[in-house]
């Protein structure tokens, strides 16, 4: 008990700094909509059951995101007082309101009307709890045994503490959401569901692994998300040698980090482009190298073959090209620049791709595939984003169904 | 040439115009010992007390008040001292043998009934042992309940009353101590005056309660369940302290010892361009001790020395010919609101407050920096006020902008 006032007390300094900004450019940069400059207010004056409902009217994954979400290209990105000091550690403030008070997911009066959400992550929680509140009845079916996707299944837990995770699905219950865990939904079984609700949300994630034409052998060659997951479900609990990840996203950080946890004597990440270019978050970035992860900038894998205990990988060194138009620089390999390296383990963290399902061309603005009862959302839709951005799609997808309803 | 701060108040000289004003921090004599030898000027000991059954004090009596993290004052219920009057004598005069180059004040209140012989008599005891009397006639809680304190001071009749009493006895100097609570200030300055007073001390604490459980609906501080009405000190009660010391230095020749939320050198600067020729301190002392003395007159004496005064008597009321009836201000003098672009941060603070408080003048451009509409603006100040940024808004005249 003391321990959390002394914490509300450091916190509530930090929401004291908040300049309450007319504009609120911190509401604008969240993709879910959530507006610190109330939250804070909330918070800065000891009401914390205002300050997380402000938060899951908003984003229902607030907790989740209070630990994950790259804030610091977003909201804090856009605190008013970067330009004279430190931005508001709003990411912090978020996780405390959210862990320090009760909220439970609002019902509405059932309208009798169904929709179907192929995929129980971020997007698809966001959009069924939406409905829900608008009384109308869901149900998910998600091809793994747990809900969240990715925070759940891949993402390590020294990132999301699973009773942060677990409290905070236990909030989303509500009786017109039912959840069907285990269950795969291919294109038949996509239109059999097309015809049995009145709407279909698609939020299933991006579920394959891109492998860059290096096949992966469950041993030493490995998927990113496969070895994530066979971290997490602790089929994998120890590493040696030097490992090597391939790719630069949030995830390759977190494998790099997660194969030196395990024991690897080395963990080296090696990226086509350069540090500049790297899709991961600063923060995430930072949290690695500050782990020990080493970087090897502009190199592609070309091949990697198994030999022995090890994994022979070859690379081409390769030159940063011209911006392209959204101002991120290519690169090309440079000629007779192939060597060979020896690693104990390659991981491969080039990225996902989904398998597409969808009968239509989708809109880009509300997801509704072509003029049928088909609407997608989350990483499915936006090729892989952040949490927060599924969260945001799988609400308004939930607006515009609620409104054709 | 260096700036000195040696002050003679109402006839008594000190080695500086700061003393401790009759409160906690005066509780014994030890103590006005050791504040001397941290630098104090003098001392106004804790208000005395005849009938000793009217001096009981409670538990919790003393209550800090917040803004936020900040400690804006205190609130008291703390009573005379419950020492025996014959006690203070002995006391005064050890502490006067020791520290004859400092002022010591002995502080009067009656407990119970204007009786003269009282007044009389205990100004009689201590007349040749301390520099001079302060008659409380401010008290706010307590004292003011059974009809002392500010009972007298917002009654010009007693005043001139009491302090005649005290005159008979003694040619030290006769301080009387008014509250900011009295309607018509000089009227109860030139009470004192012309009743003989040497000088005037304002203010003391003003009555008040600092807040209310909002569980158990007791208001701070519970005293076993129940509460009373406390005096409040500090920075809260500057601003009025500010405003009678001026009203108060502005209807009388005789000097004034100001206090009312004195913490720094600079406020104790602004007390003295208000007509104050001495500083009380207490709320301050009672938050970080005797050894604020070192930086209030440091900070005093720089002041001096960068302004080119040698003493306080160069800037004492400097202050007073710059205040006059509202009705007098100028009303041709026209501002405007000037933000600043290099400095705005874009909040927008301004353009929240301007629009619901004001005039809906400012707006924020595309990038984020407040523009003022002149012509709708009208010059009220209140932006410049609240903008987070030091500096940013100014208050320019129309023809000058």
């Amino acid at each position: 008990m003391n321990q959390l006032k002394q914490e509300l007390h450091t916190m509530q300094s930090e929401a004291r700094r908040c300049l309450y900004c007319v504009d609120a450019p911190c509401r604008a940069a969240c993709p879910a909509g959530v507006d610190p400059s109330q939250f804070i207010r909330h918070l800065r004056y000891g009401d914390l059951k205002s300050a997380k409902a402000e938060i899951k009217k908003a984003n229902v994954l607030g907790s989740v995101c209070g630990s994950l979400c790259p804030a610091g290209e977003l909201c804090q990105k856009a605190c008013t007082l970067n330009g004279s000091g430190a931005p508001i550690r709003i990411r912090e403030l978020q996780k405390f309101c959210c862990e320090n008070a009760t909220w439970q997911a609002p019902t509405g009066n059932p309208t009798g009307k169904r929709v179907a959400i192929v995929g129980g992550g971020p997007a698809g929680l966001a959009c069924a709890v939406e409905l829900a509140a608008r009384g109308i009845a869901t149900e998910i079916f998600e091809r793994d045994s747990a809900l969240a996707g990715v925070v759940a299944a891949e993402i390590p837990t020294g990132r999301i503490d699973p009773a942060v995770l677990e409290n905070e699905l236990r909030e989303l219950q509500s009786p017109l959401i039912a959840y069907h865990l285990g269950h795969s939904v291919d294109k038949e079984a996509l239109h059999t569901l097309a015809d049995r609700f009145d709407f279909v949300f698609l939020a299933t994630g991006l579920m394959n692994d891109i492998t860059g034409g290096i096949q992966p052998n469950q041993k030493n060659i490995l998927l990113c998300s496969s070895f994530l997951r066979d971290v997490k479900n602790g089929r994998l609990s120890a590493l040696s040698g030097a490992v090597c990840v391939i790719g630069g996203g949030d995830s390759a950080m977190d494998a790099a980090r997660v194969a030196l946890e395990l024991g690897a004597d080395s963990a080296t990440i090696a990226y086509r482009r350069t540090r500049a270019e790297l899709p991961a978050s600063g923060e995430e970035f930072l949290a690695a190298a500050e782990r020990g992860v080493a970087f090897r900038y502009l190199l592609s894998p070309k091949s990697a073959v198994a030999t022995g205990d090890g994994v022979t990988a070859t690379f081409s060194k390769n030159a940063l090209t011209e911006a392209d138009e959204s101002g991120r620089r290519g690169f090309r390999e440079l000629p007779d620049s192939d060597f060979c390296e020896v690693f104990s383990t390659l991981i491969l963290s080039i990225g996902k791709k989904a398998e597409s399902l969808l009968p239509g061309e989708v809109d880009p603005d509300t997801g509704r595939v072509g003029s049928t009862n088909i609407f997608v959302g989350g990483d499915y839709k936006n090729r892989g984003a952040t949490i927060v951005q599924a969260v945001g799609e799988g609400k308004k997808a939930a607006e515009v169904i609620a409104a054709l309803l | 040439m260096a700036a000195s701060l040696q002050t003679n108040f109402a006839g008594v000289s000190m080695p500086n115009p700061f003393m401790l004003s009759s409160a906690p921090p005066t509780t014994n004599v030890e103590m006005v010992a050791r504040c001397f030898d941290a630098g104090w000027g003098g001392a106004v000991l804790k208000t005395m007390a005849w009938n000793l059954d009217l001096v009981r004090n409670v538990n919790p009596r003393i209550t800090a008040v917040h803004l936020d993290d900040d400690l804006l004052g205190f609130t008291n219920f703390e009573l005379g001292s419950p020492k025996p009057i014959e006690k203070w004598l002995t006391d005064a005069r050890w502490l006067k043998e020791r520290y004859p180059q400092h002022g010591v004040f002995a502080s009067l209140l009656h407990t119970e009934g204007l009786v003269e012989e009282q007044w009389r008599q205990v100004t009689r005891m201590f007349d040749s042992v301390v520099d001079g009397f302060e008659l409380n006639f401010s008290c706010s809680h307590g004292m003011a309940e059974a009809g002392g304190g500010a009972q007298i001071g917002t009654n010009e009749e007693k005043i001139r009353e009491v302090v005649g009493w005290v005159r008979l006895e003694t040619k030290k100097a006769v301080m009387p101590k008014l509250t900011a609570l009295a309607p018509d200030i000089p009227g109860k300055a030139r009470a004192c005056e012309s009743a003989g007073s040497d000088a005037i001390a304002a203010i003391n604490t003003l009555n008040s309660l600092p807040g209310v459980d909002i569980k158990t609906f007791i208001p701070y501080p519970s005293v076993d369940g129940k509460s009373a009405f406390q005096g409040l000190s500090g920075s809260a009660i500057k601003p009025i302290a500010l405003r009678t010391v001026a009203q108060i230095a502005g209807a009388v020749s005789i000097p004034v010892s100001g206090m009312g939320g004195i913490y720094n050198w600079r406020d104790a600067v602004e007390f003295i361009l208000l007509g104050a020729s001495s500083l009380q301190v207490c709320s301050a002392v009672m938050h970080h001790g005797y050894r604020i003395i070192n930086d209030l007159c440091a900070g005093v004496q720089s002041y001096m020395e960068e302004m080119g005064f040698s003493r306080i008597e160069d800037f004492c009321g400097k202050s007073l010919p710059f205040i006059t009836r509202h009705n007098d201000l100028s009303r041709e003098y026209k501002l405007v609101s000037i933000p600043d672009p290099s400095r705005c941060v874009g909040c927008g603070r301004c353009v929240a407050a301007c629009a619901d408080s004001a005039y809906s003048a400012i707006s924020l451009s595309e990038e984020r920096r407040a523009v003022v509409d002149l012509e709708k603006c009208d010059g009220c100040g209140l932006c410049a006020g609240i903008c987070p940024v030091p500096g940013c808004i100014t208050m320019t005249t129309k023809d000058r902008r």
